[in-house]
């Protein structure tokens, strides 16, 4: 089956070129003609009127004026005698002598003496006492015809060239206006995901072709670190995962290869637990982001009271000795799912007792229509460079890596998902009450 | 202030490894990785193959106990902090150290493998991997039969 192949732009162009060419020829033509027409038939018909003005002249006994060869003229009485020249046969029908008699009378007709094609004029020139005096002149419109059917010939040779030329500019100025167009749409075909950091020839200048290029190229920039963030999700999570999993297969084989020795064993085998469990959160923590990115984690209409569910985490949530954790504040009734309450006040704090040095401050009240939760800790703060991807997944410092109890970097990209999603804001910031790292999570207070 | 990481765990681990051949020492290995469970096995498993072993946990801790100990094969986590192993290994090279480098990398794309390999690694091992293979890349590079 034949599949029609839509022309090019530069194609569609200059066949709009083309047909705005024969319209504009065809109306240009239509007016010369006419023009052309009426100026021949004009100048006929006043060589016509000089004659029979030259009959009158001469009926009145001036002198006549010589007039053109190809003017046949008469003079006839108003019985149609023809009184010069004498023994001619008369060009008026009595009917146009008949109008004659009264005024002016111009005809194109056949006239046997003159052609197919002819115009008379005629008029009253004089009158005796009986009868008026008709003056006639007649010529051939054949020149006018001749000069009709050699414009047309001219034009029918000279318009087609006019029009091919016409497309083939056209076509070419197309050609090579979308020339950049061109050499963008080669170059776009070579980039792939994996080359994201090629970039489309920019056409210079500041037309809309080079604005097309700017827009592209800023798109592809876009496209490169979205996927050059994605990158980095799959390298940092598959190495997050290997991590443990390298673990426990070396605990394991470990046990496998020393089953003689039962503390060795033991001690593989609750290694290789601690590295189940690990893998287990890194599962959990990895999903909820997922979910997050994929628009699930969906708010219910449940509340939570923010300073319960403070203090029961507290309560639940191990932590290192020697830091001392104090909660303050309100009751406050936020919009959010306690579960996801409680995930966000435990991350905080198992964050805050990495880098705590003594004491962690959880502080909750109300800040307009949020309840705001504070967890603040007198460690050492975020590292500059890392606090402006506080909530980035992944994001550590360097303290952080090999930290036993997980430190992963999604903790806090955790809280952000889930605080996010509940409609909240999250900040991070050194500014907190202790002199350390303190984390801001706000959540819409509860409707009331 | 003392570097916890900087200490000799080959008697300790002999311990857990009875019947090994712990008389005979191979060589002295440097294990540098700040997860302390993997290097934990690292040395359990190097020791029962008949190697000392001291640990570290991060690049700089790294750059010192290779001047300090002066070990024949360093084995090098490439994610830890303080200088990445891949940047130890550069300055090692670079300062003429010629002892082997073996790299062990959760990221081992064939990308990280060539950057390794860039920088004067001998041999890559991408984590997870067979116990066996650390102590046969070791017993190679140090010509250890």
């Amino acid at each position: 089956m034949l599949v029609s192949r839509p022309l090019s732009l530069r194609a569609r162009l200059a066949v709009l070129a083309a047909a705005w060419a024969i319209v504009g020829l065809g109306v240009a033509t239509l007016l010369l003609y006419r023009n052309l027409s009426g100026e021949l038939s004009t100048a006929i018909t006043d060589e016509l009127a000089v004659r029979v003005d030259n009959l009158a002249a001469g009926l009145n006994g001036s002198a006549m004026e010589a007039g053109s060869a190809l003017v046949t003229a008469q003079t006839v009485d108003e019985h149609g005698d023809v009184l010069s020249p004498t023994g001619a046969d008369p060009l008026l029908t009595s009917h146009e002598l008949a109008r004659a008699v009264r005024g002016q009378v111009i005809v194109d007709r056949a006239i046997p003496s003159i052609g197919q094609q002819a115009r008379l004029l005629a008029r009253p020139i004089g009158r005796t006492d009986q009868e008026v005096i008709v003056g006639v002149a007649a010529a051939s419109t054949a020149p006018i015809e001749r000069e009709r059917d050699r414009l047309i010939l001219v034009l029918a040779i000279a318009g087609p060239a006019l029009i091919a030329v016409v497309a083939a500019a056209a076509w070419l100025l197309a050609r090579a206006a979308l020339a950049p167009v061109r050499q963008m749409a080669a170059e776009a075909a070579t980039i792939s995901a994996a080359r994201t950091e090629r970039r489309l020839p920019q056409p210079a200048g500041d037309d809309e072709i080079a604005e097309l290029g700017r827009t592209l190229n800023a798109m592809l920039e876009r496209i490169e670190a979205t996927l050059e963030h994605e990158r980095a999700f799959i390298d940092d999570a598959a190495h997050e995962l290997r991590s443990p999993l390298a673990v426990l297969r070396g605990e394991l084989e470990l046990a496998a290869h020393e089953p003689g020795d039962r503390h060795a064993v033991a001690q593989s085998l609750a290694s290789a637990l601690e590295e189940a469990d690990r893998l287990t959160r890194l599962t959990e923590d990895l999903l909820t982001l997922a979910r997050a990115d994929a628009g699930q984690l969906i708010p219910g209409e449940t509340i939570t009271e923010l300073l319960a569910a403070a203090r029961q985490e507290i309560r639940h949530l191990p932590h290192r000795d020697e830091v001392t954790i104090e909660i303050r504040g309100e009751p406050v009734v936020v919009r959010g799912d306690p579960e996801w309450v409680g995930h966000i006040v435990s991350n905080l704090l198992a964050n805050a007792d990495r880098y705590a040095k003594s004491r962690i401050m959880v502080t909750v009240g109300s800040a307009g229509e949020y309840g705001r939760l504070v967890v603040a800790d007198d460690g050492p703060g975020f590292p500059a460079p890392l606090l402006s991807r506080a909530f980035d997944r992944f994001s550590r410092g360097e303290d952080a890596r090999g930290y036993p109890g997980g430190g992963a970097g999604l903790g806090l990209a955790i809280v952000a998902s889930l605080a996010r999603a509940a409609g909240g804001r999250v900040t991070a910031g050194n500014s907190g009450s202790l002199g350390g790292g303190c984390v801001q999570v706000e959540i819409p207070l509860a409707r009331r | 202030m003392p570097h916890p990481g900087l200490t000799c765990k080959a008697d300790d681990a002999a311990m857990h490894s009875p019947g090994s051949d712990t008389d005979s020492r191979r060589g002295l290995v440097l294990v540098v990785d700040d997860d302390a469970k993997f290097a934990g096995i690292a040395v359990r498993v190097l020791a029962r193959a008949g190697y000392e072993c001291v640990t570290g946990e991060s690049g700089d801790e790294a750059m010192r106990a290779v001047r300090e100990h002066g070990p024949d094969a360093v084995v090098l986590d490439v994610m830890i902090p303080y200088l990445s192993g891949i940047d130890v290994c550069r300055r090692l090279r670079a300062d003429g150290w010629g002892g082997a480098v073996i790299i062990v990398s959760a990221r081992s794309s064939p990308a990280d493998r060539a950057t390794a390999a860039s920088a004067g690694a001998d041999t890559f091992l991408g984590k997870p991997f067979p116990l066996s293979e650390l102590v046969s890349a070791v017993d190679t590079l140090l010509g250890r039969p």
